[in-house]
C-alpha cells in the first residue's frame, strides 16, 4: 500500500517546509488503481443506507474526476486513512490542509485564506464540532473541484448563490428575485454582487460582530465598492451618489461615528432584498417608505409625509430642488454677512490705527 | 476690579445686573450651542472631526446641544417678560428699535471712516452696529430655537411637515447657525475686544460701568441727554478714549 509520505498535517508541514521535502510528482494514477476503488465506487447505484433509511451515493464519477483540478492525484492521496481494501466503512474527512497551506512542496495554490476560514463564523462552528458548517469542499465541491474562475466551479461568481443557497434558503430566495440577484443570476453580469461580494470568502463574519464587512457600521463602506463611484452608479441609472450623499446625513454621520442605532443602506435598502426604488416591491419605493421608516422602532407614526421629498440629497446639486436653492441662499447670505462684515472691521481698524499713527494731539 | 470701577466717580452705572447676568447666560449658552453644532455642520472637515472628538461622539454632542437649547429658551422666555413686563426692561427696548436714522448714521460712520468727515457722527444709546447685533442675536435665536425644535422632535415634526420642508429646516438650522457665529464671534468680538482703544476688553459687559469719556466718544447723544454740553475731562494717566 501507498503512503504519502510528507504530508501528514498542517503542523507537520511547516516544520517540513522548512527544510527541503522530495516533492512527490504527480503523475497519472495508474489505471489499476483507480480500477481498484472503482470496483465498488465507479458502480452508480453504489450507496450506503443509513440507520434511519436515508440512502447515501457512495458512486464517484470518473469523468468528474478527470476534468477536476485534482486530475493527477490518487484517491489515497487526499483519502489517506485508507490503508487496506475493503477499507472501514467510515472515512475521515478529506482534509485540504494536507497540501494547500503557505510554502507547499507540491505546488498547490498557497491557502493563505485557511486562517481566515478559522476565524470565521463557518470555521469557528465547524472546528466547534458543527457538522453543518460547512469545511472547504462543501463550498468548493468535492471531487470535480475546478479552478473559481471556471464556470462550472461551485464558487464562480454566479454559482455562489446557489452554493450558499444550499444551506442559506431563505436568504436565497429573496436575493434571486432582487435587483442584484437578477444582474447577476438571470443577466450574467458578473458586475453584480453574489454573496461573497459583500460578506467575503472565507473569513465570513456574523453581522452582528463589528469587524463584519456587512456590519451596521461597515455596511457603507461595503457597499461604496460599487455605489460609491459615480461612474458606477450612473451606468444603472442611479443620479446622485448614493454614499457619498449618505455620510453627509445625521445617519451617516452617527453610523461613521460607530452608531449602530441608525439607519445604515441595508437598514432602508434591505441587505438581500434590494430593489429599484421604482419597483413596487421595494422597500424604498414612495408607497413603502412610511412602513421602512417606522420599522423598529425607528420613527413611530411614520406617515406618507415622509415620502414627500427626496433622499440622497446632494445640497450643492441642482437636482436637489428646493433644498439647492435655499443652499445657495444661505450661501450667498453667509458670504456677503461675511465680506460686509470684515469690510467694517477693516475701516474701522484702518481709521483707528491711522489716527494713533497721527497721535491724538491732532484731535481737536 | 469691579469695585474699583465703581468708586470711579467719572463711570456711570449703563446696565444693571439683571442686564449682565443675561449677557452672561446668553454669552455662554452661544458659544456652547455654536461648538456643538458646528461640530455636526462642519463634520466634513477636519474641524468638525476635532470638535466632535472632544464633546464625545454624536449622541454626547447632541446631549449638551440639547440642554443649552433648553437655556437658551429660558433665556429667551426670562428676556421677553424683561422688555415686556419691565419698566427699566422696555425703555431699552424702546431704545433698542431700529430707525431710519440708524441706517444714516451708518453712512455717515462709513464717511468719517473713509476720510470725508473729521468727526464720527453723533450715536444715542445703542449705536447702529450695537442694533444689528442685538436684532441679530434675538432674531437669529429665535430662528435656531424654532427650526431646532423641528430637528430636535423630528419624529412628531415629519408627522405633519413634508420630508422636504424637514431638509430645508436642516439648512436653514445649519446655515442660519453659521452666521449667527460669524455676526457674534466674528463682528462683536471684534468690536468689544479687538478694535484699537478695547484691547484686550471693553469692561462694561463684567461691571455694567461706562467712563463718562467713553460715553462722550460713543454715544454721545445719550451723553447730551445725562449731562448736557458739558464735556469731560479725562482723568489723569487716562489715555482718551477712542471713537466707536
Amino acid at each position: 500500500m501507498r503512503t504519502l509520505a510528507p504530508l501528514a498535517s498542517a503542523a507537520l508541514a511547516a516544520a517540513a517546509a522548512a527544510q527541503p521535502v522530495p516533492a512527490p510528482t504527480p503523475a497519472p494514477p495508474p489505471a489499476a488503481e483507480v480500477r481498484q476503488c472503482g470496483i465498488c465506487h465507479g458502480r452508480r447505484e453504489f450507496k450506503q443506507v443509513d440507520a434511519d433509511g436515508t440512502a447515501r451515493t457512495l458512486w464517484v464519477d470518473e469523468r468528474e474526476l478527470r476534468r477536476s483540478v485534482h486530475s493527477k492525484w490518487h484517491c489515497i492521496d487526499c483519502h489517506a486513512d485508507v490503508d487496506r481494501i475493503p477499507h472501514p466503512a467510515r472515512l475521515a474527512k478529506v482534509n485540504c490542509q494536507r497540501c494547500h497551506f503557505p510554502g507547499n512542496p507540491v505546488g498547490a495554490p498557497e491557502d493563505v485564506n485557511y486562517e481566515g476560514y478559522v476565524k470565521s463564523v463557518h470555521g469557528r462552528l465547524r472546528l466547534a464540532g458543527n457538522l453543518k458548517a460547512p469545511a472547504c469542499q462543501d463550498c468548493h465541491g468535492a471531487h470535480g473541484v475546478v479552478k473559481h474562475t471556471d464556470p462550472a466551479s461551485q464558487v464562480h461568481p454566479t454559482r455562489v448563490p446557489a452554493t450558499c443557497g444550499r444551506c442559506h434558503v431563505q436568504i436565497f430566495a429573496e436575493y434571486t428575485t432582487s435587483a442584484h440577484g437578477i444582474s447577476l443570476l438571470e443577466k450574467g453580469n458578473t458586475e453584480a454582487p453574489s454573496c461573497s461580494a459583500c460578506h467575503g470568502e472565507h473569513g465570513i463574519l456574523p453581522a452582528k460582530e463589528n469587524a463584519s464587512a456587512v456590519s451596521a457600521t461597515h455596511i457603507p463602506e461595503t457597499c461604496s465598492t460599487c455605489h460609491g463611484m459615480t461612474e458606477f452608479n450612473l451606468r444603472y441609472g442611479i443620479p446622485i451618489n448614493p454614499v457619498r450623499t449618505f455620510r453627509h446625513t445625521f445617519h451617516g454621520i452617527a453610523n461613521e461615528l460607530g452608531s449602530a442605532r441608525v439607519a445604515n443602506c441595508a437598514s432602508c435598502h434591505t441587505a438581500h432584498n434590494v430593489l429599484s426604488a421604482s419597483d413596487p416591491r421595494s422597500t424604498v419605493n414612495p408607497a413603502n417608505i412610511p412602513t421602512t421608516c417606522g420599522r423598529a422602532g425607528c420613527h413611530p407614526g411614520a406617515n406618507a409625509n415622509y415620502a414627500r421629498g427626496r433622499f440622497h440629497i446632494d445640497p450643492s446639486s441642482r437636482d436637489a430642488g428646493i433644498i439647492y436653492w435655499v443652499a445657495l441662499f444661505f450661501k450667498i447670505l453667509t458670504i456677503s454677512t461675511l465680506a460686509g462684515l470684515g469690510m467694517h472691521i477693516l475701516l474701522d481698524l484702518a481709521k483707528k490705527l491711522r489716527h494713533r499713527h497721527h497721535g491724538a494731539a491732532t484731535r481737536d | 476690579m469691579t469695585t474699583e470701577h465703581r468708586r470711579n466717580p467719572e463711570e456711570i452705572q449703563r446696565f444693571t445686573a439683571n442686564e449682565l447676568a443675561q449677557h452672561w447666560v446668553l454669552m455662554i449658552t452661544l458659544t456652547v450651542l455654536a461648538l456643538t453644532g458646528l461640530a455636526l455642520f462642519a463634520y466634513g472637515t477636519w474641524i468638525g472631526k476635532v470638535l466632535m472628538a472632544i464633546e464625545g461622539g454624536m449622541e454626547a454632542r447632541g446631549a449638551i446641544h440639547r440642554f443649552f437649547a433648553v437655556v437658551l429658551m429660558l433665556l429667551t422666555a426670562w428676556h421677553f417678560f424683561y422688555v415686556v413686563f419691565t419698566e427699566r426692561g422696555h425703555r431699552q427696548l424702546m431704545e433698542m428699535l431700529p430707525h431710519a436714522s440708524d441706517f444714516r448714521g451708518f453712512v455717515a460712520l462709513l464717511g468719517y471712516y473713509l476720510g470725508r468727515t473729521a468727526e464720527p457722527p453723533p450715536f444715542g444709546r445703542f449705536t447702529p452696529m450695537q442694533k444689528l447685533q442685538y436684532w441679530g442675536a434675538g432674531l437669529g435665536s429665535l430662528m435656531m430655537i424654532g427650526t431646532g425644535l423641528i430637528l430636535w422632535f423630528h419624529t412628531q415634526a415629519m408627522a405633519v411637515l413634508p420630508k422636504w420642508l424637514f431638509d430645508v429646516t436642516t439648512i436653514v438650522h445649519g446655515y442660519e447657525g453659521l452666521i449667527l457665529f460669524i455676526l457674534l464671534f466674528g463682528w462683536h468680538l471684534y468690536i468689544v475686544h479687538f478694535s484699537p482703544g478695547n484691547f484686550p476688553m471693553q469692561r462694561t459687559f463684567l461691571s455694567g460701568r461706562i467712563s463718562r469719556q467713553r460715553l462722550w466718544q460713543e454715544h454721545r447723544l445719550e451723553y447730551l441727554e445725562l449731562f448736557g454740553d458739558r464735556r469731560p475731562t479725562p482723568l489723569p494717566g487716562q489715555r482718551e478714549e477712542e471713537s466707536p
